[in-house]
């Protein structure tokens, strides 16, 4: 019943989101348009939202948590609107990289609650899902709590189908130092350095990594310089770094050309990457006054652009960039910000800020969203900023309000990018309930001669009765992820009992229920901390002392 | 102790009923959302309070980046803006008259600079004043309410806003201030003020209960103080005469008010040793209080709605005391356990009275039995307060034996015994809605014949129908088990009790509901039709009070193996119960246990069946026992009256004599 409300309640939300796409396109200027829901009939916010990404200006992607209202997934642009593209693969600040016109991976949360992990914030970023055509081809990910698990992932970057990089957290230490990296050949992920065998011979510092970029054939990776970081072979801290995947030393340290009195030091945060094709731009906060450190890349390196800021300042000391986008078309880069004073959390209640800077280092003017003229409530800090062309900018913020910068396009009506995704492949993490294991109904075989001592028996036996099952059409399911449903019919009154265990121990169990014959339903609560390996069912014929 | 418990529950359900036919329960439709505008959900929306003939709703919320109160239009969906904050300054408490055209709210903006008092240069910030805005004007148009008596904004040379020595200035109640035809506004005066003597004075002591006619420009003192000798006065009750500043409720028709008093000995009589009980305690004692509106020609006097005891009863003697049973009162309001806040009626929190539309029924929320519950009183003249008041919720203990503040802390519990935390009665007194996270409402009638929540913590929306004698749970709706996020609270009725608008935080009574904040609903239920014709009389020529003759019974396993049966009976006779099982899977059901009790008048009857002990050895065994209990109640010359209910018996532990 309540699995048939949710999904009749997602299908209402489905078809207002697809029908409607937002408030209408006022170009010149950023504006709200934002999807609407039906049930209420006005736009709401998708959750948290981790990146927005364009294949084109009227074809782009972006990945939410959700909230209460909202699925957790992937929504999909057309040109006209917004409107739900998949419901598997949402996650919390998760990443899109594409690499085709239909074909893209999201960096997602698991898809089924992992044992063992009580906080949830544990199970983000540590899974990969490939869509492709229209469907969710494949699912990578491997459980929570081995040697193998994928670590958190901030940063994806592809140069194609078969070359992409997803890459996040420091390592351990043992067996490597280094950042989580993953690489797709078009066959398969290799993590780089292992995750099990001893590679010191790659060098890679042992700084987590912020973001990824492929630009003019070569992939650099930016990294946040934090205390405990392990680098012993660094002289000086390297905030950038070119993968050269060929190379014994894949991990090249690049060091910017900082501007007067400006190093790694003063770089507050990790750097992120926009490249619109032609431009690198590489972008963080600041320790100093100036708010913002700005790279651009020339001539094979990083060059610190000086920033020149109007009267008074728009840039403040700790300015935390949330997130960066060049305009196509022009010197402009788009930057979401958000000062630390302000908490940048979900409880932030102020407006977005958005700025721009020039390629000459000109900043302004402030962006405030949403704008007064909107008569909108705050909808939360600056996020994810994406420019697929000129004068056609989106950005998200932490509540995950949708503003634009420019109109309408021509609606992209490609099929594959119109389905509602509801299936995810299952992965190496996908946890599986054990099948129930019906106990053997002896009834009919009491009258067979059990005991030799007993004198042969003259009469021929009549052939025992074929045993028949008391409990048929046995039938499981998991219900909201941790209550077993197990319905099954019984030919007879019966005892039924439904016992899981693990490792020989019992971790949950019905009570002994005595049930007539017909159609039953029993429910059991799992555990996910203890979740069986096995499980029993049984089923005595009510009157009887045997049979089990 | 034992007449505490003593609730004539039967009496008042029966006067309650005269006149209306049998019914069925209502049926409710699907909820909707309505704080929100065109472009988005509100913020942080609340404190909603539905027209008269259920065609708008105010509420606060932020929209549009304002913190105001808003108006909402519910079948054209127009939202209009009653007055936003200024800066800080938060405005509350809307109330709207029956057509929607007049709110009420309490502001601390001075919406008219002309009639609102001059901020004293000491007091910062800004007092709070009670306006009413018509919104007939665009923009509204705002009178102040909390003003002078007898002064006139439109034509006083000086301001008629009242003068406040504190900023905790006039606060106006949620939802119940204002009466239906926007002109009559109740309030309670915070801070010593102006109110009683000269403009600019500060005489009037605080805590004060008042009425504002707007037609006539005058300030009515509600809460005056009693003379034993002389009866009502017109002077203010110095103490104060509000309990911890709950507002004070009007009645639709505007005749009548009710507040949670304090300092009862000095607005309403009580008796001699109870005042004195009352001086001794160390902490404050309150209790419902209501009055008709005074006038030059009549000073009715104020009443107490409920009282540890009642003096003016019927039989109880001019120096009577709470020893005499002619004078006690529905309960003992002494006898608290643990620490409380308060004594008296409600201990903890506080909450105002609501009226019904001519201010004869009272809807209270009060734990006189330590929990909050809701109960329903009849101020109609003549009755005991034992008579007038019928309980309509009752906690139980699912765990006798256990120390009482160990149950209630145990969150395990909650569904037995949580409190009542809000409610709100329609204007005709049929329906009271209330909400809860308790699951388990043993006394029927009023029968709960809603599913019982699955959730155990979820705060959920009920609605009694006084007709029909039913519970209805009315969140989340027929799509969910359990409000998910957030409970209910607010209840407010429109005037046939057929619209309900409402608070809540949870996210599943809308699909799509995402603003992860509180959102007012509005739900519409159909009007329960009458059952057969009605055999009341076109002009009754006198109103009998006569109960329907009906049983309504209900079964609860307790955990020393017994089963409660608990039977509302309409009168004097005897309720026999009978339990039946079958005790082996061949057997034909036999008869495992019997009981019976008798009644002199209509009550609630309860009945324990307990197992014979090798029964009992068969159900701890078994892990309880499966039985059919049939109810019967017979009265001499009156038709029999049978019900059938299913019970089990669970035994946990054997008995001292089984163990030997």
């Amino acid at each position: 019943m309540r699995r048939a409300t949710v999904i009749a309640q997602l299908a209402i939300v489905l078809a207002i989101v697809a029908a409607a796409p937002g408030a209408p396109a006022a170009a010149a200027e950023w504006h709200s348009e934002q999807p609407t829901a039906a049930g209420i009939g006005v736009p709401v916010p998708l959750g948290p939202v981790g990146d927005i990404e364009f294949w084109a200006p009227n074809r782009g992607v972006l990945i939410t948590a959700g909230n209460e209202g909202m699925p957790a997934g992937v929504y999909a642009y057309d040109g006209i609107g917004w409107h739900l593209y998949s419901t598997v693969c949402g996650g919390h600040d998760g990443r899109i990289v594409w690499t085709g016109p239909t074909e893209f991976w999201t960096v997602s949360d698991y898809a089924t609650k992992q044992e063992g992990v009580e906080d949830e914030r544990l199970e983000q970023r540590r899974t990969l899902c490939h869509f492709r055509d229209g469907q969710v081809v494949a699912s990578h990910a491997e459980p929570f709590g081995t040697a193998e698990t994928y670590l958190p992932m901030s940063a994806a970057a592809c140069a194609g189908p078969s070359d992409c990089w997803f890459a996040g957290e420091r390592l351990p230490g043992d067996p490597n130092v280094g950042a989580f990296h993953l690489h797709w050949d078009g066959a398969s992920l290799t993590s780089i350095p292992s995750l099990t065998e001893a590679e010191p011979e790659l060098s890679d510092p042992g700084r987590s990594v912020e973001d990824l970029v492929f630009f003019q054939g070569g992939l650099f990776e930016s990294v946040r310089v934090d205390e405990g970081d392990q680098a012993p072979g660094e002289t000086e801290s390297s905030l950038i770094h070119r993968i050269e995947p060929s190379s014994a030393q894949p991990f090249v340290p690049l060091f910017p050309t900082y501007g007067p009195g400006a190093s790694a030091d003063t770089v507050f945060g990790g750097l992120r990457f926009t490249a619109d094709g032609s431009e690198l731009w590489a972008l963080a906060g600041s320790d100093r006054p100036e708010g913002l450190t700005a790279f651009h890349y020339a001539g094979g390196g990083f060059v610190q652009i000086p920033l020149t800021q109007p009267d008074p300042p728009l840039l403040k000391e700790k300015d935390s960039v949330e997130g960066v986008a060049a305009e196509p078309g022009s010197d402009r880069v788009w930057v979401g910000l958000c000062h630390v004073d302000d908490f940048c959390s979900p409880t932030y209640g102020g407006r977005a800020r958005l700025i721009s800077i020039r390629g000459d280092g000109s900043v302004g003017p402030e962006v405030a969203l949403p704008a007064s003229s909107e008569e909108l409530n705050n909808k939360g800090f600056a996020g994810p900023i994406a420019c697929p062309a000129a004068g056609q900018c989106w950005m998200a913020t932490s509540m995950g309000w949708l503003f634009h910068l420019g109109g309408s396009l021509p609606q992209d009506t490609d099929p594959a990018m119109h389905q509602l995704i509801s299936s995810r492949p299952c992965d190496n993490s996908c946890r599986s309930i054990p099948p129930v294991g019906i106990p053997v109904d002896d009834s009919g075989e009491l009258a067979a001669g059990v005991n030799p001592e007993l004198p042969p028996i003259e009469k021929r036996p009549k052939p025992p009765k074929p045993a028949r099952p008391i409990a048929f059409k046995v039938k499981q399911r998991v219900v909201d992820g941790t209550i077993l449903q197990l319905s099954f019919t019984l030919r007879t009154r019966a005892h039924v009992q439904l016992l899981a265990k693990r490792g020989g121990r019992t971790v949950a169990k019905t009570p002994s229920l005595t049930m007539d014959r017909g159609r039953h339903r029993l429910r059991l609560r799992l555990d996910p901390k203890r979740w069986p390996t096995d499980l029993k069912f049984k089923v005595r014929a009510a009157g009887r002392r045997s049979g089990k | 102790m034992s007449w505490r418990r003593a609730i004539l529950g039967g009496s008042l359900a029966a006067a309650l009923s005269v006149g209306v036919p049998a019914t069925a329960a209502a049926e409710f439709g699907p909820i909707e959302l309505v704080s929100k505008s065109g472009r988005e959900q509100a913020g942080a929306a609340s404190e909603p309070a539905i027209s008269a003939d259920g065609r708008f709703v105010t509420f606060r919320a932020t929209i549009g980046g304002r913190s105001a109160i808003f108006r909402r239009e519910l079948a054209g969906g127009g939202m209009r803006l009653v007055a936003e904050r200024v800066g800080a300054e938060a405005g509350g408490g809307p109330s709207i008259s029956a057509d929607g055209r007049y709110v009420a709210f309490t502001t601390a903006a001075s919406l008219d600079p002309t009639a609102d008092d001059p901020q004293p240069p000491a007091v910062a910030p800004k007092d709070s004043d009670v306006y009413v805005a018509d919104m007939a004007h665009a923009p509204p148009a705002y009178e102040i309410a909390s003003a002078r008596d007898g002064c006139n904004p439109a034509a006083s040379p000086v301001p008629c806003g009242l003068s406040y020595s504190s900023n905790d200035g006039s606060l106006a109640g949620v939802g119940i201030a204002l009466s239906a035809d926007g002109r009559r506004v109740a309030f309670v005066v915070n801070a010593r003020s102006d109110l009683t003597g000269a403009a600019g004075g500060a005489e009037t002591p605080p805590e004060q209960v008042a009425l504002r006619d707007l037609a006539t420009d005058s300030t009515i003192l509600i809460s005056t103080r009693r003379d034993p000798v002389t009866g009502m006065t017109e002077a203010p009750v110095e103490a104060g005469a509000v309990y911890d500043a709950s507002g004070a409720a009007l009645s639709a028709d505007g005749t009548t008010v009710a507040w949670l008093g304090e300092h009862i000995d000095e607005q309403a009589p009580m008796l001699s040793d109870e005042a004195a009980s009352v001086k001794a305690l160390g902490s404050p004692y309150n209790e419902p209080l209501w009055r008709r509106v005074p006038s030059a020609a009549d000073r009715p006097p104020t009443r107490r709605v409920v009282g540890g005891g009642d003096p003016i009863a019927p039989g109880c003697p001019r120096d009577g005391t709470l020893a005499d049973p002619a004078c006690q009162g529905p309960f003992n309001l002494f006898e608290r356990i643990g620490d409380v806040a308060a004594q008296g009626w409600l201990s903890q929190g506080s909450a105002a009275p609501r009226l019904s539309a001519d201010g004869e029924l009272v809807a209270l929320l009060g734990d006189p039995e330590e929990r909050a519950d809701v109960f329903l009183v009849d101020m109609k003249p003549g009755l005991s307060r034992r008579e007038a008041m019928r309980q309509l919720t009752r906690w139980t203990n699912p765990a006798p034996e256990l120390p009482l503040q160990s149950v209630f802390s145990n969150p395990a519990y909650a569904p037995f015994l949580a409190p009542i935390a809000d409610l709100g009665i329609s204007p005709d007194g049929r329906r009271i809605a209330y909400t809860t996270s308790r699951r388990f409402f043993p006394l029927a009638p009023p029968t709960l014949v809603s599913a019982q929540p699955a959730g155990l913590q979820s705060t959920e929306l009920y609605q009694i129908d006084l007709g029909s004698e039913t519970i209805e749970r009315v969140t989340p709706g027929p799509e969910a088990d359990v409000s998910l996020g957030g409970g209910a609270s607010a209840p407010s009725y429109s005037a046939d009790g057929r619209m309900l608008a409402f608070v809540s935080r949870a996210h599943n009574l809308v699909a799509g509901d995402a603003n992860e904040g509180n959102d007012v609903f509005v739900v519409e239920s159909t009007l329960p039709s009458p059952v057969g014709s009605s055999a009341v009389p076109a002009q009754p020529s006198r109103l009998v009070v006569r109960p329907r003759w009906r049983l309504a019974t209900r079964a609860v396993s307790r955990p020393d193996g017994t089963v409660r049966v608990i039977a509302s009976v309409p009168g004097a006779g005897t309720l026999r119960a009978k339990a039946s099982a079958q005790l082996g899977p061949r057997l034909l059901a036999r008869d495992v246990t019997a009981g019976r009790s008798r009644s002199r008048s209509a009550r609630v009857l309860r009945l324990d069946l307990r197992l014979p002990p090798r029964l009992r050895a068969m159900a701890r065994a078994r892990a309880g026992l499966s039985a059919s209990i049939r109810v019967s109640f017979a009265a001499p010359g009156r038709e029999q009256l049978r019900d059938e209910l299913p019970a089990r018996f669970r035994v946990h532990r054997a008995s001292e004599a089984e163990r030997r």
